[in-house]
């Protein structure tokens, strides 16, 4: 994957911003896309409404995560087996991920499906204590074999609904090099209960 | 307590950082030096199979967590503590066991990197560079390698070539224009220690009796 500096060729001294991945249009598709690069995939891209819906969601879940509102739960307990549709927003421009799918399977074993990409060697786990609700997963992608990567996420979760922070670390096994992008993301289950104002029809 | 003075050391590999920070430490006394050392800050890879981890070029900044290191910085520069792990070089993971870094009037960061990073460089009051002789460095390079980190002489001759010398080149020595201080070498301390005696001067008493041991 090309980088800032390197694509610029004469800075030899740190690039404001490690990840070299230009701005991008929000109709763009995918991973650590660098438009134009052979090895770019591209993914769905989040436009700045889910900004606002998953500010809004995390808010909404913090204020009900309150012990006063946190039902009794055991350790690992109110997710087993449920399949979540999430969706990330880049905080870093340039950079986007295809809305994915998770499964959160009894035993803290994690299912991940990135949409439109075959994941290889895929796996992970997760657990929800207290309301707070963390996974991570690795995976290569099958059309970038050169990458590997590692998606952690941290964050809020109750009645099936999700949101945080999510860090999505890329090893260039080609490079040697590594670089890492956060986003904010939320999931949600099917039939978890709505936010006002955001349905299904505004979730995608 | 006043604001942490916070100090960057940083030069090439085996330049002899630690060896500074850790005197400076000596004669100010460890109740007034908090090290850190960029190296804990080396990203965990326990992600990536064992036999590729060695191959991951460690000089490049993206190798090191450099917002987790700015984001401690800053907590120490507010005087609050932080909470970080020792990093296995042997197994290039973070290690479970918590290190706990503590405010102190003076604190020094140490690494490669630390004067040409963006993120670290507006932190610092002060920016040291050791300049010291390429062959020196290379010696003790070699020798810690061998050492202390698991690895055979030829594994780390190919890495100081591959890795080492493009990377410093790159980004390690244009991190010495941005020095108030460049030192000869790890024992050319007089000039440092002075200023951080007169910094820590300048923050009145250091608790325990600490600058006993500043001469």
């Amino acid at each position: 994957m090309l980088r800032e500096h390197e694509a610029a060729g004469s800075n030899p001294a740190f690039p404001t911003t490690y990840f070299l991945l230009p701005k991008r249009s929000n109709q763009s598709r995918w991973i650590m896309n660098a438009h134009g690069h052979p090895h770019a995939l591209d993914v769905t891209g989040c436009a700045a409404r889910h900004a606002l819906k998953i500010l809004i969601l995390l808010c909404f879940l913090a204020a009900i995560s309150t012990p006063a509102c946190r039902p009794h739960e055991s350790r690992q307990d109110i997710s087993d087996n449920q399949t979540l549709q999430a969706s990330f927003l880049s905080l870093k421009p340039g950079c986007s991920i295809a809305p994915a799918t998770l499964r959160l399977r009894t035993g803290g074993a994690l299912g991940i499906a990135i949409e439109n990409e075959a994941l290889a060697d895929a796996r992970g786990t997760w657990s929800q204590q207290q309301g707070r609700f963390s996974a991570a997963a690795e995976f290569t992608v099958a059309r970038r074999p050169l990458f590997h990567y590692r998606l952690a996420l941290s964050g809020l979760g109750m009645g099936g609904l999700y949101a945080g922070r999510a860090r999505l670390l890329e090893y260039d096994r080609q490079d040697r090099l590594m670089q890492e992008i956060e986003f904010l993301f939320h999931a949600e289950a099917p039939g978890a209960r709505a936010l006002p104002g955001f349905g299904k029809d505004t979730a995608r | 307590m006043n604001a942490p003075y916070c100090a960057g050391i940083s030069g090439g590999t085996g330049s002899g950082k630690t060896t500074l920070a850790r005197h400076v430490r000596d004669m100010l006394g460890p109740d007034a030096v908090t090290i850190i050392e960029s190296d804990c800050y080396y990203r965990d890879l326990s992600h990536i199979p064992e036999q590729e981890r060695r191959m991951v070029n460690f000089d490049h900044p993206d190798a090191l967590d450099v917002g987790l290191l700015a984001s401690h910085l800053r907590e120490l520069r507010a005087c609050r503590p932080v909470r970080t792990h020792a990093y296995d070089f042997t197994t290039h993971c973070r290690t479970c066991a918590a290190v706990e870094l503590l405010p102190r009037p003076i604190i020094l960061v140490e690494g490669i990197l630390v004067l040409s990073c963006p993120e670290i460089a507006p932190l610092l009051d002060l920016k040291v560079y050791i300049d010291e002789q390429p062959a020196v460095r290379r010696e003790r390079r070699m020798l810690r390698d061998c050492r202390e980190r698991g690895r055979t002489p030829e594994m780390s001759a190919l890495q100081y070539e591959r890795d080492v010398l493009p990377m410093h080149a790159r980004y390690v020595e244009p991190g010495k224009k941005n020095a108030d201080i460049i030192l000869a070498g790890s024992a050319d301390t007089d000039r440092l220690l002075g200023v951080l005696r007169a910094a820590l001067a300048g923050q009145g008493s250091v608790a325990g009796g600490t600058r006993s041991g500043a001469r």
